[in-house]
């Protein structure tokens, strides 16, 4: 492979990157907080995109212009909306079975995810639905191409991240957060609001998953009901690279991820492997296995030693 | 092999969290068909003490040797949980882990569990060596459940989380005895009991010993320790401060201000 | 007394099945589920239901003797009311029932969640789907397929498993879920093995020796439809694997897994080797599914990736959950409903598995231990953890 077409595909890697990181974010920070894993995150991801593909075509029906201005307004109502619906699952799947054992919530949290699956479906349609391409050009520099559309990801993800990492580090919600998720007891009676707090990751990690959601749309030019299902497997693969519960491993874990895939499809179909891009899913999956083996804390997690 | 061999004996073991030396370069040993009790405040090691030796934590440093009837001895150290198990350690827990919503009879045929072989093979295929040792569990299991008294016989099909907490204890412990320990570990016992509950418990902790088994046990109750112990070893952060028979270690000036130094006072 | 009772209320329960089936129309059909639905539920507020179950739970012997009658006389009927599509939608009942019973297993007693469970269901089918590419006419190598891919499927679940198990459950259930895709992906592309997309067809039926399961069987003046022949397999098989389940539920296997469930550290410390007995009932599982996709194949005599799909295995999620974790008759009758249910109620195909979704997170909800429960599964799920 040519350095060009290596940087090429370093660029694609992080903007895939910075989409799972950015879905990842939702997976650890539930996981982190209540140890569950919200099996209904990839439908969440998968709503941020319809609802944001919903504002863009409203936006376009009222007749207002301006790429910027329109695809601000775009993620601003599709994150609000998706942390509301975030929110909602949380009180309906998750709330009223938080005695219960394990297993319980694993069913209830898979029910959501199909039901959300088929409810996109119903609504909307079977097929892929086309996604408004309204950024489109890009930068050459010395023959690897930057879209414009890239730029936005990489540019968006981080700001996103980073003001995440600010809230979680430097406000008072954020402390809480962090207080649940080292000791949900103790944190319940220095009077933290445990049920607020609760609902407050859903939303902000769907608020999140929604920015991915639209950002694969503007990417990839089109959204499908199913798109949550493989996404959302990669994305916690992400998070468990990381180090589940770690905030920044989760956005190290995605990028990690996304290159990994990129690169390893771009080799192996350099080398002649023509159906590497096939088995690209294959690629998260066994990264995940190898984690899991070798390392099951992830890269940034800590030790988990259970309590006796 | 002397008679004076202990049954176990712990050579420089030493376990921390993060900064925290939980246990210390700790020594022991533990005599055969004695009962050692391991005093200290809270906080002090015991616990994750009996955590190390029954292998759910892998220790820094040190060795944890068992006495055993087929080898000289053997490093229990690395080994996991279910293996330390099978080499004759038993225990219980602070606060009791039953099997809760199995019955009393079926939490402890599953401390049967490390001595009996039967696979799924012979279970789905009703083999005869199955059904044969299936029964043999069964009738055991029954025997062990007389052994403190009669009452848990009667409740052998309940689910064990219906019995009283005394019971609940005593049935913990039979699950323990199942496994047939050289060595039993009891965290706590008595806690929770009344007076009047601890001594009868105290009498069939002595029944234990004289089955054979080696006791060791965490206690606070200075009246059981007192009452129980053929030996007492006092722990202060991670360390043993004291070792010796009862009255040794309470007139010890470390235990007194261990104790005092904090918030309890000492029988 | 009882034993008449027992007989008279199997044959009353087969009757009412039997009469639902051969309503054509999806107006009636609802008409008569409402029926049926409320009559349950009326005769359950007067405390009936509890007193049959005595009953039929006095009398094994003769409820089995009148459910084995049902059995063998069902292919009969739907072939006198000329409707052998029923028998086949029994068969792929059937065939759900052992996937049920081999998900129960993992699910219910050991409480791993499987996420991807028609992985193993795939491996099974396409086994005997690429071996009679091959040599489509060694047909009665079926009967060494189906141990032998009832064997591969057990060896993927323990290649899946031994990472996985050492940790927390949920990892598995993600795990599992990412499994099932890989499966699928595989199919789908490796073409010179699998024939990608497109399937593999012509399967072909088993025989035994001179019999083909590719004619009818006469029985008298009565010929029963060539499905008859996989029903009666089918049958059989439920049979055996519901046997094996409930023996293994029983044994001290069956002890360790449900020690594991409620208390891994506890079961652990009482001499349980956790991970081992855990692999088992992984592997065991992924085994029953290997069969029942051994069956299917040869029953429909085609497969394609989109056979496995993640609905396929979350529907398998519900036919438990629906019946009851752990309760063996429970998945049984989960199975059966599930797999009938869509069948009658085509109008309502688009919307099927969003009520599915719900009715999980409703089951969930307010009747976790399910519609026959376990009876420890009950107890506890019942418990609100005090923790």
């Amino acid at each position: 492979m040519s350095p060009t077409a290596f940087f090429q595909q370093l660029v694609n890697g992080l903007t895939l990157g910075g989409m799972y990181a950015l879905v990842a974010l939702g997976y650890t920070m539930v996981y982190g907080i209540i140890q569950l894993i919200n099996f209904a995150h990839g439908e969440v991801f998968m709503v941020g995109a319809f609802l944001g593909l919903l504002a863009l075509s409203f936006a376009a029906q009222l007749g207002l212009e301006g790429v910027a201005f329109t695809l601000c307004l775009a993620f601003l109502v599709s994150m609000v909306l998706t942390s509301l619906v975030g929110m909602a699952i949380e009180h309906v799947a998750y709330r009223p079975l938080r005695q219960s054992p394990r297993i319980t919530l694993l069913l209830s949290a898979v029910g959501m995810s199909i039901f959300l699956q088929n409810l996109v479906m119903l609504i909307r349609s079977r097929d892929l639905q086309p996604f408004p391409r309204i950024i489109t050009g890009g930068v050459n520099i010395q023959g690897v191409i930057l879209d414009y559309i890239q730029i936005l990801i990489a540019v968006a993800s981080l700001v996103l991240m980073l003001a995440l990492d600010l809230f979680v580090n430097r406000t008072r919600l954020g402390q809480a957060m962090r207080a649940i998720a080292q000791d949900m007891e103790a944190a319940q009676m220095m009077g933290i609001d445990i049920s607020h707090v609760i609902r407050l990751t859903f939303m902000v990690g769907s608020g999140l998953a929604a920015a991915g959601g639209i950002m694969s749309g503007l990417y990839y030019g089109g959204i499908k009901f199913d798109m949550g299902f493989i996404v959302g497997i990669k994305a916690f693969s992400a998070a468990v690279l990381g180090g589940i519960g770690s905030i920044r491993g989760a956005m190290l874990g995605g990028f990690v991820l996304g290159l990994c895939e990129t690169l390893l499809v771009a080799f192996l179909s350099a080398a002649g492997v023509t159906e590497a891009f096939a088995y690209k899913d294959v690629i998260a999956f066994a990264i995940l296995i190898l984690v899991l083996i070798l390392k099951p804390s992830g890269l940034m997690g800590e030790r988990i030693v259970e309590k006796v | 092999m002397n008679e004076n061999t202990p049954l176990l004996q712990i050579r420089r073991l030493s376990k921390s969290f993060g900064g925290l030396k939980a246990v210390d370069a700790v020594d022991l040993g533990v005599q055969p068909g004695e009962i050692l009790s391991i005093i200290g405040p809270n906080g002090s090691g015991k616990t994750t003490l009996f955590n190390v030796i029954s292998g759910i934590y892998l220790p820094d440093e040190g060795e944890i040797l068992l006495r055993s009837p087929d080898q000289p001895e053997i490093n229990l150290v690395g080994l996991r949980p279910h293996q330390v198990t099978a080499k004759g350690v038993g225990r219980t827990f602070q606060n009791i882990r039953l099997f809760a919503n199995m019955t009393v009879l079926e939490n402890v045929m599953v401390g049967m569990h490390c001595r009996s072989s039967s696979g799924a093979l012979g279970a789905v295929l009703q083999a005869k060596s199955a059904r044969r040792e299936e029964r043999r569990v069964v009738q055991e299991s029954q025997r062990l459940l007389a052994l403190f008294h009669s009452q848990l016989i009667p409740v052998m099909n309940q689910p064990a989380k219906a019995l009283p907490f005394a019971d609940r204890k005593r049935l913990e412990i039979i699950r323990a005895i199942a496994s047939e320990p050289r060595l039993l570990l009891l965290d706590e016992p008595a806690a929770g009991m009344n007076p009047h509950e601890t001594r009868a418990f105290m009498d069939d902790l002595k029944r234990l010993r004289d089955r054979g088994h080696t006791l060791m046990v965490i206690e606070h109750d200075m009246m059981m320790v007192k009452g129980l112990s053929d030996r007492v070893i006092a722990f202060d952060y991670g360390r043993k401060i004291a070792e010796g028979v009862f009255e040794q270690v309470r007139r010890n000036e470390m235990v007194i201000e261990a104790y005092l130094g904090r918030k309890h006072g000492i029988a | 007394m009882d034993v008449i009772y027992t007989i008279l209320l199997v044959f009353c329960g087969f009757a009412i099945i039997v009469i639902g089936l051969s309503l054509q129309h999806v107006g009636p059909f609802l008409v008569f589920l409402a029926f049926v639905t409320a009559g349950a539920i009326f005769l359950s507020r007067l405390g009936w239901l509890r007193n049959f179950r005595q009953i039929t739970n006095r009398n094994p012997r003769s409820l089995y003797f009148a459910l084995a009658l049902c059995i063998v006389a069902y292919p009969f009927i739907f072939t006198l009311l000329k409707s052998a599509y029923w028998i086949h939608v029994a068969a792929i009942a059937g065939i759900y029932a052992c996937l049920a019973l081999g998900l129960n297993i993992t699910v219910g007693f050991a409480g791993l969640l499987d996420l991807g469970y028609v992985a193993f269901y795939a491996i099974g089918a396409y086994s005997s789907a690429i071996f009679f590419r091959h040599y489509p006419d060694a047909r009665w190598m079926f009967w060494v397929i189906l141990p032998a891919a009832a064997l591969l499927a057990g060896i993927f679940g323990l290649l899946l498993g031994s990472p996985t198990l050492r940790l927390r459950g949920d990892y598995l259930a993600i795990v599992t879920l990412g499994f099932g895709q890989i499966v699928r992906i595989i199919a789908t592309n490796w073409e010179s093995v699998t024939n990608g997309p497109k399937g593999i067809a012509d399967i072909p039926g088993p025989t035994i020796g001179r019999y083909s399961f590719e004619t009818g069987i006469p029985v008298g003046s009565l010929v029963l439809p060539r499905v008859a022949n996989y029903y009666f397999l089918i049958v059989l098989l439920a049979l055996g694997i519901g046997v094996a389940a409930n023996r293994l539920n029983h044994s001290r296997i069956g002890r360790a897994w449900i020690a594991i469930r409620e208390d891994e550290l506890a079961a652990s410390c009482s001499g349980v080797n956790v991970t081992a007995i855990k692999l088992l009932a992984f592997a065991i599982g992924a085994s029953f599914a290997g069969i029942a996709g051994v069956v299917y194949s040869s029953l429909i005599g085609f497969v394609d990736p989109m056979s496995f799909t993640f609905m396929e295995s979350a529907m398998i999620v519900c036919m438990v959950v629906l019946g009851g974790m752990g309760s063996i008759p429970g998945v049984i009758v989960g199975a059966i409903v599930l797999a009938i249910l869509p069948e009658k109620l085509r109008e309502f195909e688009q919307i099927r598995m969003l009520l599915f979704g719900a009715a999980l997170i409703a089951m969930m909800a307010f009747r976790p231990e399910g519609l026959i429960p376990s009876k420890r599964r009950e107890q506890e799920l019942l418990e609100t953890t005090d923790e």
